[in-house]
């Protein structure tokens, strides 16, 4: 996932001493009750609509276009990325949106406009069954069980983090808030199915927005205005103004070069992420009809453009606000900034009561909208593509419902579980960004090969992903940050050997960035070589659908203009490269 | 069902909650802030609310499900 990265390079994890603390009135509690009792009511109203299989796993493909849309960026709106974009503003400033407009739109809406007619085309389940019916059951297997193990271990991250949050704040045991929060999660998605989840997301979306919104408008209003705030960073810091400006060399926060950015994450790291990544695309597979699929994603980029104002910019005010004694400071531990607890901090500092009770709830809404979206797309793969696959061969539909639910309530309790193991051993966020990295970019190789080219092969897309997989690990093993030592976090290969690192890397974001390049042009290059130099094993009439060249286009004529996808995504792509421009 | 219709309604009562604090709150309500944001921000959230509710309660008047609707055909 892209958020957690970033959360570790933003110092230390949530884990740091008391800082800000938090008294509720009665009136917050209330919001907080009124929102719960919201999200368990949906999924109660859904529990009719959910008779078969399809209409839990699937939402009957019923779902409107700006649904699917809102529900797909609501997905990925964790807890994490609220409080580890502000982190990172206040850390780094402006250059934190290249995880937006760099990292995510351009990808956004290359799914839209050229994977989901594949995706969505095919009638496939869920994204490792796309593999299954353009590969073979190996390939599929392979993106199955990562994709298990990985979403089950990133939602008891966040469920960690949301906890440890509440715990921090208001005094609220750690437990209870785990148990609590799973349960409500549990009831809704066991109740409604996907479509009580992604309703609950939409709704999630506006609740965020709308509790957490207001802060960047007080803080910016409170530092006088734009100009305010640029006059104050100049003085201080002038390069957290700009995106682009320090990285003609790797002088710069992140510690990339341009191209390092634009490959790494604007390409290989982002792609991989939003265009193979079940727990997103599930929400455009279920949109109603192939137009509303291909809109989904690219809906969900025009919020997701302007977030850095709602969650970059009150952490770039924070930094500003500091130090000029008359009022915020900073939250600090043992004299160093505490970043990860920026967000709570100018909340606390801006919010009366009241105000307060609606941004709590945001932050918990932002933590279920994403926790229920690893369960749905969870219970799916395993349902669909792990049980049905193997053991039950041939159930009935009523048999796959109750699988279903069962493996609804397996993956929360395993969440809750990863959670507590989590709690337990701080670096274990960095072995799983590490694990992601390497599953992640062969894997994206592999599908833009199997949608793009015919000539790509099963034989070839699995030596791929195992040579794929092999080179991310040796890469890691020869490389490090400059800040770390060898060992754990890379370079161990060159510690064993005794030798010093082959490559050295500013920072631990460069090397994830690099890795995931050399992981991705390995698969590549492995894949096309095998499945060139070996008989061709589908022909064109099988590859129908499941390949670019061979699918028919989908006709868009009968659409409003602006509202066909490569209208709308070039518009929003368009916007998105001024903003870059803009805050160069 | 129209997600437009529990949308509008959460935020209808989040609304009435924050306008009230604003107004009965008395000085725990306005904080540090040199203007009520309770008042104001809830009555976004009223204007919010009563959006959704308008545009829901059109579209189940107009009883067809056309694009940018909350509901389905099959349903």
């Amino acid at each position: 996932m892209l958020t957690p990265i970033l959360l570790s390079t933003g110092g230390a994890g949530l884990g740091n001493g008391p800082g800000v603390s938090i008294q509720l009135q009665p009136v917050d509690y209330a919001i907080l009750v009124v929102y719960l009792a919201f999200v368990v009511g949906i999924g109660f109203a859904l529990q009719r609509l959910n008779k078969t299989s399809e209409d839990f796993f699937l939402s009957g493909r019923s779902l409107p276009g700006w649904v699917t849309g809102l529900a797909f960026i609501s997905a990925n709106l964790g807890a994490q990325e609220l409080i580890g974009m502000a982190a990172s503003g206040a850390q780094y400033g402006i250059m934190t949106a290249h995880f937006y407009w760099v990292g995510a739109i351009p990808a956004m809406v290359f799914l839209g406009v050229f994977m989901m007619p594949m995706y969505y085309g095919s009638k496939a389940r869920s994204v490792p069954e796309y593999l299954k019916l353009r590969f073979d059951e190996r390939t599929r297997a392979f993106n199955s069980y990562s994709f298990a193990i990985l979403t089950i271990s990133s939602s008891g991250i966040s469920m960690h983090v949301l906890a440890d949050l509440i715990n921090r704040l208001l005094g609220w045991d750690y437990t209870l808030c785990l148990v609590v929060t799973s349960v409500i999660v549990l009831l809704y998605v066991l109740k409604g199915g996907l479509t009580s989840a992604m309703y609950t997301e939409v709704l999630q979306f506006f609740m965020i927005v709308f509790g957490i919104a207001p802060l960047a408008w007080i803080a910016i209003r409170d530092i006088g205005g734009w100009d305010g705030l640029v006059a104050k960073l100049t003085a201080t810091k002038p390069e957290a103004l700009h995106s682009w400006a320090g990285t003609s060399g790797t002088d710069n926060a992140m510690g990339v070069e341009w191209y390092g950015i634009l490959i790494g994450l604007g390409f290989v790291l982002s792609f991989g992420y939003w265009c193979t990544n079940f727990a997103e695309v599930q929400r455009a597979m279920v949109a109603k009809d192939m137009g509303a699929a291909r809109r989904t994603p690219i809906i969900g980029a025009i919020p997701k453009m302007f977030f850095p104002a709602v969650v970059i910019l009150p952490g770039l005010i924070a930094f500003a606000l500091t130090g000029d004694g008359q009022g915020y400071e900073l939250p600090t531990k043992d004299g160093v900034a505490n970043y990860n607890q920026v967000l709570p901090s100018m909340l606390l500092h801006y919010f009366p009561s009241g105000m307060l009770g609606l941004a709590l709830t945001a932050l918990m809404a932002s933590f279920m909208s994403g926790m229920a979206a690893n369960v749905t797309a969870f219970n799916t793969v395993w349902t669909y593509d792990i049980y049905q696959s193997t053991i039950g061969r041939g159930k009935d539909d009523a048999h796959l419902l109750r699988m279903g639910k069962y493996a609804t309530v397996f993956g929360i309790v395993a969440s809750m579980g990863f959670a507590f193991v989590a709690a337990q051993y701080n670096n274990i966020l960095s072995i799983l960004q590490l694990v992601f990295g390497f599953v992640n970019a062969p894997l994206f190789a592999t599908f833009l090969l199997g949608m793009f080219s015919r000539r790509s092969s099963s034989r070839g897309a699995f030596a791929g992903l195992i040579v794929g997989t092999f080179a991310a690990l040796l890469y890691h093993g020869l490389s490090h940050a400059a800040a770390n030592s060898l060992g754990m976090k890379g370079g161990w290969l060159a510690q064993l050997l005794g030798q010093p690192a082959t490559f050295t890397l500013g920072t631990e974001l460069a090397q994830t960035f690099w890795l995931a390049t050399v992981a991705f042009s390995a698969t590549f290059v492995v894949n096309l070589a095998v499945s060139l130099t070996a008989p061709r094993e589908k022909s064109d009439t099988e590859l129908a659908g499941l390949v670019y060249s061979l699918t028919p286009k989908p006709v868009e004529t009968d659409e409003p203009f602006l509202l066909r996808p490569a209208v709308l995504g070039s518009l929003v792509l368009a916007v998105a490269i001024f903003l870059n421009w803009y805050f160069w | 069902m129209d997600i437009r219709k529990p949308i509008g309604l959460l935020f209808l009562i989040l609304g009435a909650i924050l306008v009230a604090w604003g107004a009965f709150g008395g000085e725990a309500a306005v904080g540090k802030l040199p203007f009520n944001l309770n008042l104001w921000w809830g009555s976004v959230l009223l204007a919010f609310g009563g959006a959704m509710t308008f545009f829901a309660r059109r579209a189940a008047k107009a009883e067809s499900c056309g694009t940018g609707c909350g509901c389905s055909k099959s349903r």
